[in-house]
């Protein structure tokens, strides 16, 4: 997903002599916005950079052909040890490029592409190289024994989801924005997944990558999930999607398919009502299958003609028939204050031409960003985001899902066109607004990552780039922008 | 490196005399976990430490890894020892940094549900904190009363509760670490769990086994204190019933904190030993908690779907037994002078092939072996044999062989052995395949100097020197093939283990 990539740009462009008395702040939002004037004509270059060509795959011989290709090592099996499928070493590798003329320097790599974003997309595109789109990559595989499920990157979560029900089992992992999502969308790109239980993460046993040597292989374990084997390799393939490997496939956990499924939706007249209710429900105990919360615009393109008031609480419970009578009744007792309950489909179980058509009025909003925060505060950002709207002469609401691990995703989205100056201004009202609020609210989205002043992210991101460097020896997986022109090592400039 | 004499008194300069011990008791007592080790395995490996160290912060834990640079001195760190293959003993001696002194837990925070713990405390001590706080701490280790917060998250073990509740990893918000270098870094955001986002590295930290940071404190989450938790426990005539029973659970939308199973031999051994339990049958311990409506209504249908599968429910006051033993699963101990487990995560439906798959290996090797279960979520469970042993036996390698063997079987049936520590670094190959070298460069890359627990986890190194190249690397496939040869050897031995008949005078 190239983040070490962004991380790495945005280290070198505000260490430039040019941008040395420039506020940080300034550099990011110049860089952002692409103000031409504002940054050095290199920083542009690299901006507005382009893959040499956009790659749909059929199936992963291909990406491994791609990946051999741009490591110069097709046909060149007279090389002794250096026969496609062999790691080799970083000096091996270096020499081996250098002798074939693949320039190391030019980066010129593979990078997968996210077929939807909930935000915006990465700030530095792939130099160069080969873009591998996985969108034909679709296969879903429900292992009814060993509840498990193994999704190709190009899947979507509907389809995935809906595989799982018609086998008996249940895909527990659902996107807080409800767009048609593709699987490979968590890795390559934003999509935010969550379960009742906790995050995406969680859920996945193994990963399937081709990786940089072109070799197809799998971190973690397929059928059970990865504990204490050393170290986490699966771990860091979720978290830098692309830049560990070509990610074709993932194996998520499943759950037995509740006999009953009831969705219970209770509207509020205000968010703190709609807060203590919240507070409450996560703190009974009770298992749910999901706690949602939403306001009144983003309900409504979920429910049209189904009005539950300004503020929604949307609860899951399934289970025997028994069980989920005892839940109901308690549930009923925790929303005390709200002033409607009805029972509806749950926008998640519609049919996937319903579903298609509901993310797609969805995915016209503007979201700059996901709020991370605990319970308490949601109220406090549910009425700031209405706020922030409103200041703005724009319409906004928010989607928000709970966990029983105490914590709330929230994504505030606006009615406006998806202008760069318009979300750089909205996010960065969001990071004002959860700054103040003592960690317990985060705002996640790129432009955070950059604005974060924080000597630990900087270190954890220099731990990041050692292990991409041994994970990726030849360094072709999403490789680093540079801002000087590169080298060309036999020809000349 | 600077003579020990030297280093004792620098070490001595920055704890004081009370906080470092050299003598040859306090040595050997860290020279071992909780595993069996045999006597010529010290022959091979350092595994006596030529200091212990107990820090009190994590600035004396930096100041202790700058002084190990200086000297050259390798870290070996360590919580409980509660561990079953060498992941907190020394490879080739150097500083044991022992961190139980490190063991203050700050008051739960109700606000994020979250709780900070020194990388020395216990899980009990833990548990105890925040039940008092209104909380619950529903995942620990399967030895928590002697478990180090640091020990468990540094092991990546799934314990107890995570069936319900994710293992303690899932539950993990951030850590404090310490690097190589002696510099401080916190793994993630300190009251948020951010997933995947801010390069957040607290899931890598876990199951690094102490070689790449040392985890000095841990933020982790907490749940509603539930209204009831209710033990429950049904003996079966044998584990394959049980093992119905349990399938039956997985297929149900039943989800206890935690169900346990244990074998008929276990269950001979703990009657030999001091007269506890049924005998000769399985027994299922499971703990349902929550809302008590629900907690009633979940037993209700427990009971139906366990009496299907020809289980037998016992009374409350000895399920709280079982319950209350599920941190004290090895007094059977004390029938031998020692005992050697072995740990797999294997696919719930291979549970019936995994049991054969041991007993018939224990067959044919001569061993009594028995078994505890668990499940870790729907699609795996952790399935632990142990076997007891003579410490003092010079013939104990050979039983050593039973170790390879399962790992080997939990590998044919898609699962994966637990742990690498020091003694089963011989699985990593067959366990990860390429993605094993991957591992020791990256190893490499963060522990340039390889001062942090080295020769452990993804490379096997033994105490000796070879000339010019340095320390003698253990090739996995030679140690594989050795435990190979001693299993094949152990069969050729005449006398089959009876710990009973033994117990029992031979009557």
């Amino acid at each position: 997903m190239a983040f070490l990539r962004d991380m790495r740009f945005m280290r070198e462009v505000t260490a430039l002599p040019a941008m040395a008395d420039t506020l940080r702040e300034s550099v990011v939002r110049g860089v952002f916005l692409r103000e031409e004037r504002a940054i050095p004509k290199d920083v542009v270059r690299v901006l507005t950079a382009a893959p040499h060509l956009t790659a749909t795959v059929d199936n992963e011989l291909e990406i491994r052909k791609i990946i051999r290709i741009l490591n110069g090592e097709e046909g060149t099996q007279a090389f002794g040890p250096l026969v496609p499928g062999m790691p080799v070493s970083p000096e091996d590798m270096h020499y081996f490029r250098r002798m074939l003329g693949v320039q190391w320097e030019s980066r010129a790599g593979v990078g997968g592409k996210a077929s939807l974003w909930t935000t915006t997309e990465r700030l530095v595109p792939l130099q160069g190289g080969v873009q591998i789109d996985l969108s034909k990559l679709r296969t879903v595989e429900i292992d009814g024994v060993t509840y498990t499920a193994q999704v190709q990157s190009g899947a979507t979560w509907k389809e995935a989801y809906e595989r799982a029900r018609a086998k008996g089992m249940w895909l527990s992992l659902y996107p807080v924005v409800p767009l048609d999502f593709a699987f490979g969308d968590t890795l390559y790109g934003d999509a935010r997944l969550v379960s009742f239980r906790g995050d995406f993460d969680d859920a996945v046993n193994s990963v399937r990558v081709v990786n940089a040597e072109g070799v197809q292989v799998t971190h973690g374990f397929t059928r059970v999930p990865n504990h204490a084997t050393a170290y986490d390799l699966r771990y860091l393939a979720t978290m830098l999607g692309g830049d560990v490997g070509v990610v074709t496939a993932i194996s998520v956990r499943l759950e037995a398919r509740p006999k009953v499924v009831k969705n219970l939706a209770y509207g509020f007249a205000d968010a703190a009502a709609m807060g203590v209710a919240l507070e409450k429900l996560l703190s009974s105990g009770r298992r749910c299958l999901w706690i949602n919360a939403f306001d009144d615009r983003a309900w409504a393109m979920l429910h049209p003609g189904n009005p539950a008031g300004p503020f929604v609480l949307e609860v899951g419970l399934g289970g025997r028939e028994s069980l989920v009578a005892i839940r109901e009744k308690a549930v009923d007792a925790l929303m005390a204050g709200n002033q409607a309950k009805a029972e509806v489909p749950s926008h998640l179980d519609a049919p996937i031409e319903a579903y298609r058509k509901t993310a797609v009025s969805v995915g016209k909003k503007l979201f700059p960003g996901e709020l991370l925060s605990s319970p308490r505060h949601v109220p406090k950002l549910a009425v700031a985001v209405k706020e922030m709207a409103g200041s703005r002469g724009l319409r906004g609401g928010f989607f928000a899902a709970a966990t029983a691990q105490h914590q709330v995703s929230l994504f505030p989205f606006f009615e406006a066109p998806k202008e760069l100056p318009r979300v750089y201004d909205l996010s960065r009202a969001l990071w004002d607004l959860a700054k103040p609020l003592g960690g317990e609210v985060q705002l996640v989205s790129p432009l955070a990552h950059f604005w974060s002043g924080d000597k630990d992210l900087a270190r954890r991101v220099e731990i990041l780039e050692k292990a991409d460097a041994v994970l990726d020896q030849p360094n072709v997986l999403e490789p680093p922008a540079i801002l000087t022109k590169p080298k060309m090592f036999f020809a000349p400039e | 490196m600077p003579a020990l004499g030297y280093s004792y008194r620098r070490l001595v300069n920055l704890l004081g005399p009370e906080r470092v011990a050299r003598g040859t008791m306090e040595r050997l007592i860290h020279s071992h976990d909780f595993a069996s080790v045999p006597k010529p395995a010290y022959v091979n490996f350092g595994l006596v430490p030529d200091f212990v160290v107990l820090p009190k912060t994590p600035e004396e834990v930096s100041r202790i890894v700058q002084y190990s640079i200086e000297s050259e001195l390798p870290i070996v760190p360590r919580g409980g020892a509660t561990g079953f293959y060498g992941g907190g003993v020394p490879a080739r001696g150097g500083i044991l940094v022992d961190f139980r002194q490190m063991r203050r837990i700050a008051k739960p925070d109700m606000a994020t549900r979250t709780v900070t713990a020194e990388a020395g405390a216990t899980w009990a001590e833990l548990y105890d904190v925040a039940w008092r706080a209104g909380l619950y701490l529903p995942y620990q280790p399967n030895l928590a009363p002697a478990s180090t917060v640091g020990g468990f998250l540094n092991s990546g073990i799934a314990g107890v509760g995570s069936y319900k509740y994710g293992s303690a990893r899932e539950n993990l918000v951030s850590c404090d670490l310490v690097l190589e270098d002696g510099s401080f870094l916190r793994s993630g955001m300190e009251k948020l769990d951010v997933g995947t986002a801010f390069a957040n590295l607290s899931p890598f930290v876990v199951g690094s086994e102490g070689t790449l940071f040392l985890v000095t404190k841990a933020t982790l989450r907490l749940y509603p204190k539930p209204e009831e938790i209710r033990p429950v426990a049904y003996t079966f005539p044998a584990i394959d019933g049980a093992r119905v029973a349990v399938r039956a659970l997985v297929d149900s939308d039943i989800v206890p904190n935690h169900v346990a199973l244990m074998d008929e031999t276990h269950l001979q051994w703990l009657k030999a030993l001091d007269g506890r339990g049924p005998g000769k049958l399985a027994v299922m311990s499971a703990a349902l908690d929550g809302p008590k409506d629900e907690v009633i209504d979940d037993e209700k249908a427990l009971d139906a779907l366990v009496a299907e599968s020809g289980g037998t429910k016992l009374p409350l006051d000895e399920a709280k037994d079982w319950w209350k033993a599920r941190f004290y699963q090895y007094p059977t101990r004390r029938l031998a002078n020692g005992l050697v487990v072995t740990e797999a995560i294997v696919p719930t439906h291979r549970l019936g092939d995994v049991i054969a798959g041991v007993r018939h290996i224990s067959d044919r090797m001569k061993i009594q072996t028995a078994m505890h279960l668990s499940l870790v979520d729907r699609g795996s469970a952790l399935v632990r044999p142990y076997f007891l042993v003579d410490e003092t036996s010079p013939f104990l390698p050979l039983r050593l062989g039973f170790v390879k063997r399962f790992a080997d079987l939990a590998l044919d049936v898609r699962g994966h052995p637990l742990g690498s520590g020091l003694f089963l670094v011989f699985n990593m190959t067959k366990m990860h395949g390429v993605n094993h070298r991957k591992m020791k460069y990256l190893k490499r890359a963060l522990d340039p100097r390889n001062g942090i627990n080295p020769g452990k986890t993804v490379e096997m190194w033994a105490k000796q020197d070879l000339p010019l190249l340095g320390p003698l690397k253990m090739p996995t496939e030679v140690v594989r093939g050795g435990l190979e040869v001693a299993a094949s050897l152990r069969r050729l031995s005449p006398f089959r283990d009876d710990h009973i008949k033994r117990r029992l005078g031979g009557r």
